[in-house]
């Protein structure tokens, strides 16, 4: 197989692994919005207790999670698709770091920002709505963009649960012609394809939020 | 001592007001930051339509009485009424009541990712419900009083430190306030930009606002102020006309602190 055959075959799994990617960006987004702002927001048991959601998401392996989820879940009648699981899993997890930058966004915001909304005599939930998110929300699109290709790449892992994502496809092409250097360089190359122009995308909509104003700098 | 002279000052304001509602009533007020006591039993009456300077060293609690007007701090023990409202802790419609108290803090605090017409909009749309057509109107209307309607497309960091500060008064006025409160509002600005927003702020007294502003600006305490309070570790220590207070000050205190200022 020529190096073009086989990176064309991998790519045939670009769709799976796209759909694991929208899915999960689906939980991530936002897992990672909610969590964030009630972190920040809460006090006592409420914050104890979105601090241990947060937390088994964010401190517990993919891979175990996958294989809990994927083959344990059906023990107790609860048979969901590999897609689904892996989409959740993939997704909470990334929505759990972003999680912490939305509430470290929303905590290194000036004080002043706030209480200007608040002497306007603006609610509470305003003032978050219209201030301090819109704000906090510029701040983090580099932080968003990463999570958003570590998502991509994490993808990865789903081939273990039977789907037919790229590196399931570079591993069928490598039982069928033995040449790991070939496809898994190519495998490499379909990756980098996919995440770069991400990476610019997200390089891009940086710029503009910061010509819009919203950072020191921005103008 | 002193603490005699504020109450007796305060009962006098009573008698003298006892027709029009006072616009702001302070009563014993006292507050703690953890174990700091910040105030100490203040008691203050501002008459509607009177401009009010507080003074004093930093760290004396002025900031933090004007605070607790519109409740960004909160008092633990003591009254203040607010155009007849009780301010309490944790109280529904607190927001109705900040509506009728426009704030201008040290560091302007506009709010950098909206223009400046929208920073002034903002409270009309989402408060207020107007539609932005007519918000639109009046914040215009406020812009061209604090003489800036020009920058109105702009965003705030394009502004100098004045021009900002100026935004930041017209957009307190868009809520229709019945009292300004001024925290600091030139001591985070250039020498050569005070001007412009005292300027600002003399034009509104003249106008017949309500007004109470922290700050160590003597020249416009003595041009626009009805009375100069001072304050001294969360204290009211000294009220009197800028006058009497600037020629013939009753306490050391309030001696060594005008001596310091004019050195």
């Amino acid at each position: 197989m020529s190096f073009i055959e086989i990176v064309l075959g991998i790519l045939q799994g670009a769709g799976v692994t796209a759909e694991v990617t929208l899915l999960g960006l689906l939980y991530a987004v936002p897992f990672a919005l909610v969590a964030g702002v009630l972190q920040h927001f809460s006090t006592g048991t409420s914050r104890w207790t979105i601090t241990i959601v947060i937390e088994f998401w964010r401190s517990t392996s993919v891979l175990v999670l996958l294989y809990a989820f994927y083959y344990s879940l059906p023990a107790f009648g609860i048979e969901l698709s590999a897609v689904s699981v892996g989409a959740m899993v993939l997704g909470m997890n990334a929505g759990a770091y972003a999680s912490q930058s939305v509430r470290a966004a929303l905590q290194s915001l000036d004080r002043g920002q706030c209480e200007a909304g608040l002497a306007l005599g603006l609610d509470r939930l305003t003032v978050l709505r219209m201030i301090e998110l819109p704000q906090a929300l510029r701040n983090m699109i580099p932080t968003f963009v990463n999570e958003a290709i570590q998502l991509i790449k994490g993808t990865a892992l789903v081939s273990l649960i039977t789907l037919t994502d790229m590196t399931f496809r570079a591993k069928q092409i490598a039982q069928l012609s033995y040449d790991p250097v070939g496809i898994y360089s190519g495998l490499l190359l379909c990756y980098l394809i996919i995440c770069y122009p991400v990476s610019l995308l997200g390089r891009y909509l940086d710029r503009s939020a910061g010509k819009a104003g919203g950072r020191i700098n921005g103008f | 001592m002193a603490f005699e002279f504020t109450k007796s000052a305060t009962v006098v304001q009573f008698n003298e007001k006892a027709n029009s509602q006072p616009a702001v009533t302070i009563e014993d007020v006292s507050k703690w930051f953890g174990t700091f006591q910040a105030l100490h039993n203040v008691s203050l009456t501002v008459a509607a339509g009177e401009r009010l300077v507080i003074c004093g060293p930093s760290g004396s609690g002025k900031s933090t009485l004007i605070r607790c007007i519109n409740q960004l701090e909160e008092h633990q023990e003591g009254r203040i009424v607010v155009n007849g409202t009780e301010l309490r802790p944790g109280m529904k419609g607190l927001a109705n009541v900040r509506r009728d108290a426009g704030m201008v803090f040290q560091q302007f605090n506009l709010f950098p990712h909206l223009s400046v017409l929208d920073n002034c909009t903002l409270a009309l749309r989402r408060a207020r419900k107007i539609p932005r057509d007519a918000a639109n109107q009046i914040a215009m209307e406020k812009l061209e009083r604090v003489r800036i309607a020009e920058q109105a497309n702009k965003h705030p960091r394009q502004l100098s430190g004045g021009q900002q500060q100026r935004v930041a008064i017209a957009r307190a006025l868009c809520i229709m306030p019945k009292i300004m409160l001024f925290d600091e509002p030139t001591s985070a600005l250039d020498p050569e930009m005070v001007k412009e927003v005292l300027d600002v702020m003399t034009t509104l007294a003249k106008d017949g606002m309500t007004m109470i502003c922290v700050t160590h600006e003597m020249g416009f305490a003595r041009e626009v102020a009805d009375r100069v309070v001072f304050m001294d570790k969360g204290a009211v220590i000294e009220e009197a006309a800028p006058q009497k207070f600037f020629s013939s000050p009753e306490h050391v205190r309030t001696q060594q602190f005008l001596k310091q200022l004019l050195h």
